[in-house]
């Protein structure tokens, strides 16, 4: 290479560069390295940078993260905490005995209680101040009942307007046992004897 | 009490576990439950659905579920013909009022559907932060303290299970009644089903009558072909179903 | 919320979920980059017909630039805990790896 040409009026940066031109074993270590201090600085920041973010991630990140996995393992039993709505209908019939007797006379002995009841765990909780609502047949039975070519062929169902024309279907049929026999023994819409729902 | 030194060291180290047992959760909210005891996942029977809507009703209830939005929902499908990929489908309101009365030829079936709980959960492997994760037990939840609400994970579902409650203002899903299931009960859809076609299934239990039942029965999941791992399993249900 | 829909969209799937908010991301961060080349264009590439907007492109970047993740945490549901994204990343996010990545 040429001898050093360091012109007036050269930036440092300048300097440098024609300094570094000479041949490499007249340049050594040293020279290279001569203007290093932004370098340094700049190591210094990314150093400082670093630590404080791994610190601030130490003091921020919940304790229970990545307890499992990359969640926060708190949530999991959070979660789980959940009061809960429905009670089952063992909870139903522990109490409502005259209700079980009826039902299993008939097909509605698979229709779990709260199935047209709605949930009912605050009423099993506090049954003295919390009653379920009288429920409307001509709302809650068409849901299951209304004729509708996707359910299944086997499957009681009725087109409502023709078969009850606007009448409510709990005026002729008992919800727990629906079927109306011709016999006596079941009297369409007749009032339960004890505690139990109509 | 006087605190000695001594008193001091046997305190310290009481105080620790106490402390992280209290960060790590609160298990005394499902104390017999352990969680690598179990692999959750569900049955629906097609053939018994009878669009009636009780778990719809049952879900929005024992989940606080926003209006409008749905954990579970009920699609009526009509293949009128043998084009199998061309049904109509209908959700009115979810199917959560039922199904208005319907006279159609062709072939006609009700699909509940709802989150899959996939093992190789699409919505989980978005999440940027790690709020929705798939719990050890196979349960897909969204920790709601920690979701940003950026809404990734619901265009990430190819099940379209998934919605942003406007109340948190963080995503929200079906939990399989995670808070039920963990005591024992089953989930509230399941619970209130007249006819037995949603099931809860506990796949790592080989005394389940429903794993009995996935063992052997044809059954199908919903767009296997996006490979997600799904654990509700559809029985009887017919090609068209999307 | 319900919105009529022609056709068959999963009930969740009726509401978008990224819409005008997301959009204008991109669009004020390419102003950016377009002021930024108009600024560079007389400094750099010594391009003397552009000298006048120097100043004005350059302020224009630096402003738009600052202003420009606000429409994104003004869409999220919970802004505050935005900086999670940093603290917590999830690897297999293409989100939280890209905004892991712009921010630096």
């Amino acid at each position: 290479m040429t001898a050093i040409i360091v012109a007036e009026g050269d930036t440092r940066y300048q300097k440098t560069l024609r300094v570094v031109g000479r041949n490499s074993h007249e340049t050594r270590g040293s020279s290279v390295f001569k203007d290093t201090e932004h370098l340094i600085r700049l190591a210094v920041v990314l150093a400082l940078g670093v630590v404080a973010f791994v610190g601030l991630r130490a003091a921020v990140v919940p304790k229970s993260f990545g307890q499992y996995g990359h969640y926060r393992g708190a949530a999991i039993g959070e979660i789980a905490a959940r009061p809960i709505g429905h009670a089952g209908h063992e909870v139903c019939e522990g109490c409502h005995t005259d209700v079980v007797e009826q039902k299993k006379l008939g097909r509605h002995v698979v229709v779990p209680c709260e199935a047209c009841h709605g949930p009912q765990a605050k009423h099993a909780d506090d049954r003295a101040t919390i009653k379920p609502p009288k429920l409307d047949t001509a709302v809650v039975c068409s849901r299951c009942h209304e004729a509708n070519s996707a359910k299944p062929k086997t499957f009681p169902q009725v087109a409502t307007a023709d078969h009850a024309q606007g009448i409510a279907c709990g005026t002729c049929h008992q919800p727990h046992h629906p079927k109306i026999e011709e016999a006596a023994e079941s009297k369409p819409a007749a009032k339960p004897a004890t505690g139990g729902k109509k | 009490m006087e605190i000695t030194r001594r008193r001091l060291l046997l305190l310290l180290p009481a105080a620790a576990v106490a402390w992280k047992y209290i960060q790590a959760g609160t298990p005394e909210a499902a104390p017999n439950y352990k969680l690598g005891e179990h692999w959750w996942g569900m049955l629906i029977d097609i053939p018994k659905c009878i669009g009636c809507g009780s778990c719809v009703r049952a879900c929005s209830a024992e989940n606080d579920v926003p209006d409008g939005y749905f954990r579970t929902w009920i699609e009526r499908y009509h293949v009128p013909d043998w084009a199998i990929e061309r049904p109509e489908v209908e959700s009115p309101n979810g199917g959560k009022d039922g199904f208005p009365p319907n006279q159609s030829t062709g072939k006609n079936f009700f699909v509940p559907k709802l989150c899959n709980h996939c093992a190789d959960s699409p919505c989980t492997q978005v999440c940027p932060v790690g709020a929705t994760f798939v719990s050890p037990d196979g349960v897909v939840l969204v920790d709601k303290n920690y979701c940003l609400g950026c809404r990734y994970c619901v265009q990430a579902c190819p099940y379209g299970c998934r919605f942003i409650n406007p109340k948190t203002n963080t995503a929200e899903k079906c939990t399989l009644c995670y808070h039920r299931i963990t005591k024992g009960l089953t989930t509230a859809c399941a619970e209130v089903c007249p006819t037995g076609a949603r099931q809860l299934a506990d796949l790592k239990n080989p005394n389940d009558p429903i794993h009995e039942f996935l063992k052997t029965h044809s059954v199908q999941v919903l767009k296997p072909h996006m490979a997600t791992g799904a654990k509700v399993f559809y029985n009887g249900m017919d090609g068209s179903v999307r | 919320m319900q919105i009529p829909v022609e056709g068959f969209m999963y009930p969740n799937e009726v509401e978008l979920q990224w819409s005008v908010l997301i959009v204008l991301y991109p669009f004020i961060t390419g102003l950016v980059a377009g002021a930024f080349i108009l600024a560079s264009l007389e400094r750099v590439f010594r391009v003397s017909a552009v000298k006048p907007t120097y100043r004005l492109a350059l302020l224009t970047a630096l402003s738009f630039l600052l202003v420009a993740p606000l429409p994104l945490q003004l869409h999220l549901g919970h802004p505050e805990r935005s900086f999670e994204m940093y603290l917590t990343p999830h690897r297999s996010s293409a989100m939280a790896m890209f905004g892991f990545v712009y921010l630096w």
